[in-house]
């Protein structure tokens, strides 16, 4: 379990300090709701001053009875504001006011009015002003009544928001073509459609004094271990922040072990792999405000496998798994292993190659580190400004690195051309790391590799590969081995480390998650193709 | 874990005092690809064959090159010295680059050293392990620096074609650590290519320089550490064949129709020795299998049927038979060496018989009595059967 404290007063309401942290609490946050509606407004508009976003209307909903409607503009369904929300109240109302006298209205019997006409789904009254001032800025439309001490609280969040789109950052041949969206509604949506099971949880809470964010941990009941559950909800409990905009926030703060180069989480954007994990016995963060799913725990070996892993037939998945592991090691070692052989271990080459370098070599002026760490880094700020640049003008950036870096350098003898066979091909090998976060490590820890390598040669290669096993090894997500399946080993688990073997062979949960309740197909198939048995 | 963290930071530190200290840039290595040793008067004479990087064409070294004479790929240099090692450091000591020997091809021996012993000269090798010992062995005619500056046209240097042709010659070819097994094994002598310069062309064609031609023209005979003659003449290649060393080889059988010959190539062979000792007869089998084809009937036989093809297999295997007893006579009563580890079979196949003989081998090898028996198999007559380009009526029907 975590080290953190329990923090039980929290609750799923989160936060409800309503301003940013460090400054002073507001003068309104214990105030209560009046029954003077004049005296509302008042309050209201000196909460809410200079917020030109927002929308304050007085109408009269029955003879003689005023109310006072108030939400932030855009940030709610504004066709519904009508037809769901107004109407219904009006009728209501009227229909109260030919029961009752006028008098007498303005009583307990208009509370149950949620319960009447109003057909959304989430109605809630507020009697305090903290409450609906929380529930205006979540998108609801507040209706104070007069002689009423409380608002009626509609929620219809709403405004513009992007579709569900293909996922950019993580393309495939075969598989679901949807993928995150920005709210969260339609994020935990996506993944109900997938498992219908009433298992899969959505816990929801609230972080971030100012954004209030929603977060929901979801993972399926009975097959994630509870107590893992209940550490990722306990650390997301102890986060005290003003905001959070992004998954990110919340995994450098929840992780085992910050200061590890390694990912230990992985994040997506696509709804099978958050099904698929789920179903694994994982769980899954979700956050309001961005289309990147957390799951955790993972494993390194995960980190390296893609979702059309499981969609592709096995003897390409395996093929194409090889292939990755291969490159890993290339990302990771190529530009190290060609210092080293080439400044120290000049004996370890075919006598061929080691004369084609010395060629090429011949009149560099830098040594060959130093040849390595200008490519490298200037490979680095190619990409970055690849990323970052606006499209068009990114496709000049390539043109211009391919040239300068590619050609002219190579024919101006300022960097030898083995080097850029290098470093393209590192370049080609970290991007066949399917998860973006692995691969920005592997690339990073090429840099202390190359500065070992032209230290100390093989000898320092072979010292910095112990160091990152030693550490990769002692690594940890939410408390699972970040080595599972190896170290420690389970013969069983690896049906799914370096192969994966076809479906009906894949009888069993990764044991390192779910410790009960593993299995995962049924005995009359397991083991054997479907097509076997005889009908 | 303060103090931890310290100690980490110090121990990174500390990879970076060490400096660099083996660091030897690629472009400050010279490679030696080819080395020679010669005897001049008392002294050791070496030659070093060093690779010129500038000169080999890399992209972007045009504009540079180490100071080429010529468009030469290499260049030799070569000191004496009292010993092997001496004079290699006095090549180093005018070299402004570091000799590196772990690339060296191949390791020519003048006959004139050769013939005062290759022991001395190993241990230079064997001792510093950065001295490769897959450098292959030959001995040549004449001093060996002359054939390491020959004209190899086809290959960039002349080592590395030597290399080649020493590949293609024998199917273990002699490296170091062959040469020092040999050395070292008792019942069977060292036995090294002979390599010399031959016409290439008739004199009044082709250009000066590259009228002669590196080839293996023999087999350099040892006795003990010493050479004590070269084998030369057809029988070399049957004789490489007696010590399961031929890859491929051809036998010009005469035609049994009378005129003319067939060649067949032999592909695939296997050559096994087998003793059979009665008291102190000793009679050594050469079984010798092997597979193969016809490629040239220059005579008006007919190869279609069995019969002719059984007649043309016993033909060959004469020939064979032929030129090895020819071979081993020379070897048995002329140079007494054992080049086909006769000593060494006995010793191997019947331990207690080598236990009586191996006092007086010397004595005994010239007169073990030597039976080969042939098993070829001629599988493929070519695309055609009968004789190409005559007229049927001349041909020979048995």
């Amino acid at each position: 379990m975590s080290k953190r404290g329990k923090n039980p007063g929290s609750s799923a309401q989160g936060l409800a300090s309503g301003t940013p942290l460090g400054l002073p609490s507001p003068p309104w946050e214990k105030l209560e709701i009046q029954k003077s509606l004049d005296q509302n407004i008042q309050t209201l508009k000196t909460i809410f001053r200079d917020c030109s976003d927002m929308v304050f209307r007085s109408i009269e909903i029955a003879p003689g009875i005023n109310a006072f409607i108030a939400y932030v503009e855009g940030i709610v369904l504004s066709l519904e504001l009508e037809g769901h929300i107004l109407e219904p109240i009006v009728e209501a109302y009227m229909r109260m006011k030919n029961e009752h006298p006028p008098e007498q209205i303005k009583a307990a019997d208009l509370e149950p009015l949620e319960n009447t006409r109003v057909s959304l789904p989430q109605v809630m009254s507020a009697t305090k002003w903290i409450d609906a001032v929380e529930g205006i800025l979540n998108s609801s439309v507040a209706v104070f009544v007069d002689g009423l001490s409380e608002a009626h609280l509609f929620n219809i969040k709403g405004g513009i928001r992007r579709p569900v789109q293909e996922p950019e950052t993580e393309s495939v041949i075969r598989g679901p073509r949807e993928g995150f969206t920005e709210m969260i509604r339609i994020n935990t949506a996506l993944v109900r459609f997938k498992v219908k099971t009433p298992n899969l949880k959505m816990y929801r809470m609230v972080l971030g004094t100012d954004t209030k964010t929603d977060i929901v941990v979801s993972y399926i009941e009975g097959l994630a271990d509870p107590k893992m559950v209940n550490d990722v909800k306990n650390r997301l409990k102890d986060i005290k922040i003003d905001g959070v905009l992004e998954s990110g926030y919340i995994e450098e703060m929840i992780e085992d072990h910050p200061y590890s180069p390694f990912p230990q989480m992985l994040y997506t954007e696509r709804p099978d792999s958050v099904a698929a994990q789920l179903l694994e016995g994982r769980c899954a963060i979700f956050v309001d405000g961005t289309p990147l799913v957390l799951i955790a725990p993972v494993t390194f070996f995960q980190l390296m496998q893609a979702n059309e892993d499981y969609y592709e037939r096995f003897f390409i998945t395996n093929f194409i798994r090889w292939i990755r592991y291969i490159f890993l090691f290339i990302a990771l070692f190529l530009p190290s292993l060609y210092i080293a052989v080439t400044t120290f271990h000049q004996d370890m080459l075919p006598t061929t190659l080691v004369l084609s370098i010395a060629a090429a070599r011949e009149a560099i002026p830098f040594p060959a580190l130093v040849e390595a760490l200008m490519m490298e880094i200037s490979f680095e700020a190619l990409r970055e400004a690849g990323i970052r640049l606006p499209k068009t003008v990114g496709q000049a950036v390539s043109i211009l690195g391919a040239l300068v870096i590619g050609q002219a350098a190579v024919q101006a003898g300022i960097v030898s051309a083995p080097m850029v066979i290098i470093v393209s091909m590192t370049g080609i090998a970290s991007f066949t790391i399917p998860h973006f976060n692995l691969a920005i490590t592997i690339r990073l820890l090429r840099f202390p590799l190359m500065l070992l390598a032209g230290v100390l040669g093989l000898f320092g290669i072979i010292l910095g590969i112990t160091w990152i096993l030693v550490h990769v090894t002692q690594l940890s997500s939410l408390g699972v081995p970040y080595m599972s399946g190896v170290s420690p080993f389970h013969g069983q688990d690896h049906k799914d480390i370096f192969v994966r073997v076809p479906w009906w062979k894949m009888r069993t949960r990764p044991s390192w998650l779910s410790k009960k309740n593993s299995e995962r197909e049924k005995p009359d198939i397991n083991g054997n193709p479907v097509s076997d048995k005889v009908w | 874990m303060k103090k931890i963290r310290a100690a980490g930071l110090l121990l990174s530190v500390s990879v970076a005092l060490t400096g660099c200290w083996d660091r030897t840039e690629i472009n400050d290595v010279a490679f030696v690809i080819g080395s020679c040793v010669d005897k001049e008067g008392d002294q050791v004479r070496s030659t070093l064959q060093i690779a010129l990087p500038g000169s080999l064409g890399g992209s972007g070294s045009e504009g540079g090159g180490g100071g080429t004479a010529g468009n030469k790929k290499y260049y030799l240099e070569s000191k004496k010295g009292i010993t092997l090692r001496n004079s290699n450091l006095q090549i180093q000591a005018g070299n402004s680059r570091r000799l590196s020997f772990a690339h060296r091809r191949t390791l020519l021996v003048g006959e004139e050293f050769a013939k005062g012993g290759i022991s001395e000269m190993l241990d230079q090798f064997a001792r510093i392990p950065q001295n490769r010992l897959s450098s292959l062995v030959a001995i040549t005619q004449g001093p060996a620096y002359k054939i390491m500056d020959a004209a190899a046209p086809m290959e960039q240097f002349p080592s590395e074609m030597i290399r080649e042709l020493m590949n293609e010659f024998t199917k273990t070819p002699v490296t170091l650590k062959v040469l020092a097994n040999d050395l070292l094994t008792t019942g069977v002598d060292v036995v090294l290519p002979y390599i010399s310069l031959q016409q290439a062309v008739p004199d009044n064609i082709g250009d000066q320089n590259e009228k002669k031609n590196i080839q293996i023209t023999g087999l350099a005979l040892f006795k003990d550490d010493r050479l004590v003659g070269v084998m030369k003449g057809p029988e070399i290649k049957m004789i490489n064949l007696a010590m399961n060393q031929s890859t491929t080889y051809d036998v010009a059988v005469p035609s049994p129709s009378g005129k003319g010959y067939i060649t067949i190539t032999f592909i695939e062979n296997l050559v096994t020795l087998r003793p059979v000792i009665h008291g102190d007869n000793i009679t050594m089998h050469i079984d010798i299998l092997a597979k193969g084809g016809v490629i040239e009937n220059n005579s008006n036989y007919i190869l279609g049927d069995e019969k002719h093809m059984n007649r043309l297999e016993q033909e060959a295997s004469k020939e064979i038979i032929a030129q090895i007893k020819t071979g081993l006579h020379k070897l048995q009563d002329q140079y007494h060496t054992d080049i086909l580890g006769f000593g060494r079979t006995i010793h191997q196949k019947n331990p207690k018989a080598w236990d009586r003989f191996k006092d007086r081998w010397d004595e005994l090898y010239p007169n073990v009595k030597v039976v080969v028996n042939t098993n070829l198999h001629i599988e493929n007559i070519g695309a055609v059967n009968k004789p190409f380009g005559r007229k049927d009526v001349k041909l020979k029907h048995d």
